[in-house]
């Protein structure tokens, strides 16, 4: 069986899609760019990281790629080896970026611009994680699943034969009463979509 | 209006499913309709929400394939990727990222002196591209100096190139290399010399790289700098005219003058 791809416009089109193509296209994206991740992992070494920061950074930079073409973002003007690679560094510079701005944060210059955080254990990343948390988990886990299925574009067909539903119609209501769930806790709790757009 | 057509009509318009005129029509209630504006927040709140979601499931697949791939003996990749065609290929989507980046998360005084400025800016298209090793000019030679990050020597490769048909790709390379080594003078005589030799294929992105050498040089406040940027910003045409209007942005920045 045919599972690699020959060139990004195929790539692309898999992610785009979604469904169980977007993953065989993320894992052969990861799979062919083994060179990519070394660059990632010797910038980031240059650059006051180790290994593992690289290698977080190389998936983060994967991550921020899958969306970026999902939304259709990504215009194709360059390869995609060379894109991600450009994310990762992007990724990384702004985490030096944040953790100077906290080694800062006496500074009386730059203390009013400075973020109210406490450096030692939170990052903003971990914060806006466990928000994430305490959202999601309002969802229950069947409606996280329904509605991330739903968000990587599969088919409420391919979403009923995944949660076991009778038929598509049985998952486009669930679907429905999943996203309104979601929808009416952000609206009750304002406060934390605050922190979420920070 | 019905609950359910409501939240019909406003995914339809996240998800870019409305007709032309429909499009129009909802936004011109957008524009006036407050309580329609807040579903639409909330909306894409959700949407967010849900790219987080989508974002730490995929982190854990990935954590889970590294795992996988650590395991098993390391295969050599092979690829090569012609650098003439990649030069030519401006990374405009990389620059609007670095943009995005920059102006994001900056938020500091002392961020915004030139050597940042110029270095948040600059991103050195030469280290996303590896030559083969098919070709025994001065010009691959030099490139795969570059590629192992031996700029110094690279420059040497790059500078004896007398040929009318690589002396652009040839100087542009080098100031790249030059940017590298943080010779920020000697980069920006290469980008110009780019500039001069009025290949197509380089001019433009000399142009803007030029422009960052000066920076980092720290001519922001010469006229000769000015005058490069002012063109730029003349120029909507320019491939790297938004990138300009930004960094002039800036350099006006209030922050700065700190």
């Amino acid at each position: 069986m045919k599972v690699g791809f020959e060139n990004d416009d195929q790539i692309i089109k898999a992610i785009k899609s979604g469904g169980a193509g977007r993953q065989r296209a993320i894992r052969f994206l990861y799979k062919t760019n083994a060179s990519v991740m070394q660059k990632v992992i010797q910038y980031v070494r240059n650059n006051s990281g180790n290994e593992q920061d690289g290698q977080d950074m190389f998936h983060e930079g994967i991550i921020v790629l899958d969306r970026n073409i999902r939304q259709d973002k990504f215009r194709g003007e360059s390869s995609l080896s060379g894109y991600l690679f450009s994310i990762c560094r992007l990724l990384w510079m702004n985490q030096i970026r944040k953790k100077s701005k906290t080694e800062l944060r006496d500074d009386p210059m730059t203390m009013d611009q400075t973020e109210k955080i406490n450096p030692e254990s939170l990052s903003m990343a971990d914060e806006k994680k466990a928000i994430l948390n305490k959202v999601l988990q309002q969802l229950g886990e069947r409606c996280q699943k329904i509605l991330e299925l739903w968000k990587l574009s599969y088919s409420m067909q391919e979403i009923a034969e995944k949660m076991g539903f009778s038929s598509a119609a049985m998952a486009t209501k669930n679907k429905y009463k999943c996203h309104k769930s979601l929808l009416k806790y952000l609206k009750e709790h304002p406060q934390l979509m605050e922190y979420l757009k920070a | 209006m019905n609950e359910d057509l409501l939240y019909d009509e406003i995914q339809n318009y996240l998800n870019n499913e409305m007709k032309e005129t429909e499009r129009a029509a909802f936004e011109q209630r957008l524009q006036t309709d407050s309580k329609l504006q807040e579903e639409v927040d909330l909306h894409r709140m959700a949407d967010d929400t849900l790219e987080l979601l989508v974002a730490d499931n995929l982190r854990a697949e990935l954590q889970q394939l590294g795992a996988e791939e650590a395991k098993k003996p390391s295969k050599k990749e092979g690829r090569v990727v012609n650098f003439r065609r990649r030069l030519v290929s401006i990374s405009a989507a990389a620059s609007v990222l670095l943009l995005i980046g920059f102006f994001g998360a900056n938020f500091q005084a002392r961020q915004y002196n030139d050597g940042n400025l110029a270095s948040s800016y600059y991103q050195n298209e030469l280290l996303t591209s590896v030559r083969g090793a098919e070709d025994q000019s001065l010009l691959e030679e030099g490139m795969r100096l570059v590629t192992a990050e031996n700029y110094q020597e690279a420059v040497t490769y790059f500078e004896q190139i007398q040929d009318q048909d690589l002396v652009a790709e040839a100087q542009y390379a080098a100031g790249h290399a030059y940017y590298n080594l943080e010779q920020y003078d000697n980069a920006l005589s290469a980008f110009d010399n780019a500039i001069s030799s009025n290949d197509p294929r380089f001019v433009k992105k000399a142009e803007w790289f030029s422009l960052l050498s000066g920076l980092a040089a720290g001519q922001e406040d010469t006229e000769a700098f000015r005058s490069r940027l002012d063109q730029l910003i003349a120029d909507d045409s320019h491939d790297f005219h938004d990138s300009a209007v930004e960094l002039n942005k800036k350099l006006n920045s209030f922050w700065r003058s700190f």
